[in-house]
């Protein structure tokens, strides 16, 4: 997967979506919708959360892509709107009423139900592993290593500093590790076939 | 330290992609009406949005079944204010975006703990509602009480939403 602020949008779909028109507004969400939802669903747990989320993203494209200065590409500019509006439900109170029923793991697996392509193997213990890390440590994991944010920019977006975001990672990868470790153990253990 | 780095960036990157609700562009395109229409109505109007979007595609809107009434009910109040008016409308659309959601024969006992919780929490405030002409500075008591109510009742339909939308 390209890092979204990588993905191309032709410059007359750019243009043609700033004043206005219709069909280059959807061109720009056909092109667009896909790798922000996935960003979506990995920094959010809740599938239902992550598609309201992804709502709101497109309907301020919507109602600001006239205002958009092109000091970065287009794809930069919605993702950096999802990962606004993201940080901001991650932040919000009624996230953290609920962070409590999402560490239950049982219901935590329930909700990171991967999608059509679903995982399997080792990726499938790594996307369970990541979506076990609390949720500001997973946001700083994926825009950091995924999106190739910096630990200034994630630092800025959090309202944090850059020692926030490096010891968040740090932290977080040494959790994930272990959590990789675990499973394997696990499936060491268990053999499927009786002896 | 890296290579370890960019271990990670390819093992992540690699993870598969979702998939966004087939339907999702129409429902945004509702949303950005709904919105520019009744500003003050945020997260709630985008959740009507969705399933107004959604309507088609989802079985348990369709049949007009006979419902119990809303398992939460608000308290009358006569408002003192626009304000307290627009957040009572607000509370009204709550309600119906309530009724509209499925009742589920089994609920996680987790979520269920969760929705009992707010809904004593709602009772509360509906009680202090409902005695609020005999407070000193009622009109200012009942708007917070009832930004309260609208915060409430914005949870419960989210986690019925939440619970709606993910298989047990």
């Amino acid at each position: 997967m390209p890092r979204i602020a990588d993905i191309g949008i032709p410059d007359s779909v750019a243009a043609a979506a700033r004043s206005g028109d219709p069909q280059a507004l959807e061109a720009v969400y056909r092109l667009t919708a896909g790798p922000i939802y996935t960003l979506l669903r990995r920094l959010v747990r809740r599938p239902a959360i992550a598609e309201e989320l992804l709502q709101e993203t497109f309907v301020d494209v919507l109602e600001h892509i006239g205002a958009f200065e092109e000091r970065c590409s287009l794809a930069a500019w919605i993702r950096s709107i999802a990962v606004n509006r993201a940080l901001m439900y991650l932040r919000s109170p009624w996230h953290r009423s609920l962070e409590w029923l999402d560490a239950d793991p049982r219901h935590a697996d329930g909700l990171t139900i991967e999608g059509p392509k679903a995982a399997a193997g080792a990726d499938g213990e790594l996307a369970r592993a990541l979506m076990r890390l609390p949720a500001l440590s997973r946001a700083v994991v994926w825009l950091h290593d995924v999106e190739g944010y910096t630990h200034i920019e994630i630092g800025l977006a959090l309202g944090r500093t850059p020692s926030f975001s490096k010891s968040q990672l740090s932290r977080a990868h040494a959790r994930l590790r272990d959590l990789l470790r675990g499973a394997a153990s696990i499936g060491e253990g268990t053999p499927c076939t009786p002896a | 330290m890296h290579a370890r780095l960019s271990e990670w960036s390819a093992r992540l990157a690699a993870l598969p992609d979702f998939e966004p609700p087939a339907d999702a562009w129409q429902a945004i395109q509702a949303a950005r009406r709904l919105r520019g229409s009744t500003a003050s109505l945020r997260w709630p109007s985008a959740l009507a949005a969705t399933l107004l979007a959604a309507a088609a595609g989802l079985p348990f809107l369709l049949p007009p079944a006979p419902r119990e009434p809303v398992s939460v009910i608000g308290p009358t109040f006569d408002p003192a204010s626009p304000a307290t008016a627009a957040i009572q409308a607000q509370n009204a659309w709550l309600e119906s975006l309530l009724a509209a959601l499925p009742e589920r024969r089994a609920m996680r006992g987790s979520t269920a703990f969760t929705v009992s919780q707010l809904e004593d929490r709602l009772a509360l405030v509906d009680d202090r509602l409902s005695r609020i002409a005999m407070e000193p500075n009622a009109p200012e008591f009942s708007e917070r009480l009832w930004r309260q109510r609208v915060e409430l009742m914005n949870s419960l339909v989210q986690v019925r939403y939440a619970d709606a939308a993910s298989p047990l």
